[in-house]
């Protein structure tokens, strides 16, 4: 990859657009070899209460100290509860990138934009790198800049489906209405998928279960990092002609021929 | 907020290269694209695109009809003084021309106002030179107030006026508002503009953003086509539009390409826009900004409004008279020579012949609730 | 004294911080964040806080998310 090809976000600089995740792996200790294989750079993870019954393996073991820590605010179901993770997981000391998740229902995950905009406003204003979780409404997205989101993250599909850019046409608009960066996040099942996605002209994908539940993850990692790199490729180059438009039988122009001098 | 650091940015801007530099296969890729970005807009305006009108009046002409369907807006304009400060050198009504100057009374407003709608129209365009002292605000107001019974929508092209004035004549009925830069370039406005309150180029080049601010629901901005490069300056009335669009979604920012005519003062058009080039100009904007509105003017001959109605044309004006009270009387001398004279039932006929519908009343608001 | 931990009641002696404490339950203090009394407490003040009777006290640390 080209490295003037440059994503500025919360202050770092970064050579790779895909974010990856630290969630439903069979084993943990394979989260160093898909970091350096994806080539990514920011990490998602979660806060949990610490189970006090096993002393639980921690994740942050197995997490390479370049990588740019992304916390999420899973398991709030409200803005003050959100905010209140967010406080916590700054205060672990690992930077103060936030992702705001605030999902009441547990049916179908789908984020609540009302809550996830007062939470981002709140976030924002403390100094933190808000990077909100949303449903690609482009009203929404317009509260969440406003707010003072760092970017916006719409989903493509409901979380961990794995169904790809169902919501294609909304993120699209997204992209080009607003001026934040982009990050689609959620329901990239494949590279291909995440490659569309940055075709389109997303900023960057974040991708988690595709990768950690492959038979390789790996594997898996690489080839996502490779896809996202290529979509990348692809928009800047910017497409190719699409459609010949074949001559019609009564041309709209023709009425140009007939004007003499004046056309 | 201003659209002015763009405006300066394009001054020194290498586009007479970048026009040259452009080739048919950019253009044949900008006509292609969904969604064509500002490097795209400037090859569909290059010399490169005169093989490939034809494909861009066809990509043109279906993205019309996908976003406004076969339907065309129709108004007409209400003079109501012609008093002015200003000294524009290519206009009919500029302050040193000895012309009749006339400012309407309210009730010869009414008998306008009547006048344009028994012809069916009920979509009017008032204006006046720039002269607050002869017809300020409160004027405005009052003819806005004495209108809106007979129009739903009301719209003014008028002299740039602050926010808060706007929002009084929003108050009072109005819903759009026209404003013309004339010319992008600041160095030839200077020219053009020697005297009077309309020498200040940032100023009118941010009404459009005040009268959106103040909650206009229509803004129409132009160039004056004629007084300098077509390329130069459709391209940049294009990055204004875009830029209005992006700011207020919930307006509906329209174009209009009014090419220069003969008219009263000595002034000749300092470059002729060719019919190819108008049509060249409107097809590239249509494929730059899909929803955008497009006015064409009765500056234009019947036969050409006629044939370049499929390629983006959205609103026209029709049963027009240039002069003050020329709706109710017998014209006197008019701001600029009208080339379309049909009446409003004619362009109406001649729209439904050609299988669209023409629209009287796009929407009329509800009532203020106290 | 009693306190409650992550909700559930724990007797412990008093005098005790709360670096201390997470020590006690097998946990590495530097992965660990606490609230006391729903104030947030870095884990560098771990050692400076004592703990009270009554106190509620919550740790949590990161864990696999996406």
């Amino acid at each position: 990859m080209d490295h003037t090809d440059i994503f500025e976000i919360g202050g770092r600089r970064l050579s790779s657009r895909l974010f990856t995740g630290t969630g439903k792996y069979g084993d943990d200790a394979r989260i160093p070899a898909v970091c350096d294989a994806s080539g990514s750079q920011v990490i998602t993870v979660a806060l949990r209460r610490v189970d006090l019954d096993k002393a639980a393996d921690n994740v942050m073991r197995h997490i390479p100290p370049h990588m740019t820590l992304l916390p999420n605010t899973s398991g709030a179901r409200t803005a003050d509860e959100a905010v209140r993770i967010a406080r916590l997981a700054r205060a672990m000391g690992c930077g103060d990138w936030i992702k705001i998740e605030v999902i009441s229902d547990t049916r179908y995950l789908l984020p609540d934009g009302y809550e996830t905009a007062k939470a981002t406003e709140t976030l924002a204003r403390e100094g933190f790198t808000v990077l909100p979780y949303m449903n690609p409404d482009l009203y929404v997205a317009r509260s969440l800049a406003d707010a003072g989101a760092a970017a916006i993250m719409p989903l493509g599909a409901p979380i961990g489906t794995n169904r790809g850019l169902r919501t294609e046409e909304m993120i699209r608009i997204l992209i080009e209405e607003m001026d934040l960066p982009i990050i689609v996040d959620a329901g990239i099942g494949t590279p291909s998928q995440a490659c569309q996605a940055m075709e389109m002209g997303a900023a960057a994908c974040l991708v988690n279960t595709a990768i950690a539940t492959a038979a390789d993850p790996v594997l898996m990692g690489r080839a996502f990092g490779r896809a996202v790199a290529a979509g990348r490729e692809a928009w800047l180059a910017g497409p190719g002609a699409v459609a010949t438009l074949a001559r019609a039988s009564s041309p709209l122009t023709g009425f140009l021929d007939g004007m003499g001098g004046a056309a | 907020m201003s659209f002015l650091p763009t405006a300066l940015s394009l001054v020194g801007a290498p586009l007479e290269e970048r026009f040259r530099a452009a080739t048919g296969a950019d253009v044949l890729r900008a006509a292609g694209l969904e969604r064509v970005d500002e490097a795209g807009f400037l090859a569909l305006l290059s010399p490169a695109a005169a093989p490939h009108l034809e494909a861009m009046a066809r990509r043109a002409q279906d993205l019309t009809l996908r976003h406004f369907g076969r339907t065309v807006s129709l108004f007409t304009p209400l003079y109501v003084s012609n008093h002015c400060a200003n000294h524009c050198r290519y206009c009919g009504f500029a302050a040193k021309n000895e012309i009749p100057r006339s400012r309407l009374t309210l009730d010869e407003v009414r008998a306008e106002g009547e006048a344009i709608a028994a012809t069916g129209l009920r979509q009017v365009l008032i204006l006046t030179g720039e002269a607050p002292h002869k017809a300020g605000v409160g004027f405005l107001e009052d003819c806005v107030r004495i209108l809106r019974p007979l129009f739903p929508s009301i719209a003014l092209e008028v002299y740039p006026m602050a926010t808060t004035d706007y929002a009084r004549l929003v108050a009072a009925g109005a819903d759009g508002l026209t404003v013309f830069q004339e010319t992008y370039d600041p160095a030839l406005y200077a020219d053009l503009h020697p005297a009077g309150p309309k020498r200040d180029y940032a100023w009118r080049l941010d009404t459009p953003m005040r009268g959106a601010e103040a909650g206009m629901r229509t803004v129409n901005i132009g160039a004056l086509l004629g007084l300098a490069d077509w390329r130069r300056e459709i391209y940049a009335t294009g990055l204004h539009a875009a830029w209005l669009m992006r700011r207020y979604p919930g307006v509906d920012v329209a174009v209009s390409l009014p090419r220069m005519r003969p008219h009263a003062g000595e002034f000749q058009p300092a470059c002729i826009v060719r019919d190819r080039e108008l049509v060249q100009a409107m097809t590239a904007l249509r494929i730059f900004l899909p929803r955008l509105s497009v006015t064409i003017s009765t500056r234009e001959a019947p036969s050409f409004r006629d044939s370049i109605l499929p390629l983006g044309v959205t609103r026209m004006s029709a049963g027009v008279s240039t002069a003050v009270g020329g709706h109710a009387k017998a014209a006197e001398t008019g701001q600029f020579e009208i080339s379309d004279p049909r009446s409003v039932a004619e362009v109406s006929d001649m729209l439904r012949s050609r299988g669209y519908q023409p629209v009287f009343k796009d929407w009329e608001p509800l009532e203020e609730t106290a | 004294m009693l306190i409650t931990v992550n909700g559930s009641t724990r007797e412990i002696a008093p005098g005790r911080t709360l670096h201390d404490l997470v020590l006690s339950m097998g946990l590495d203090p530097s992965v660990v964040v606490a609230e006391l009394n729903h104030d947030i407490v870095p884990g560098e003040r771990f050692g400076s806080t004592g703990l009270n009777a009554g106190d509620r006290i919550e740790l949590l640390s990161f864990v696999g998310g996406g």
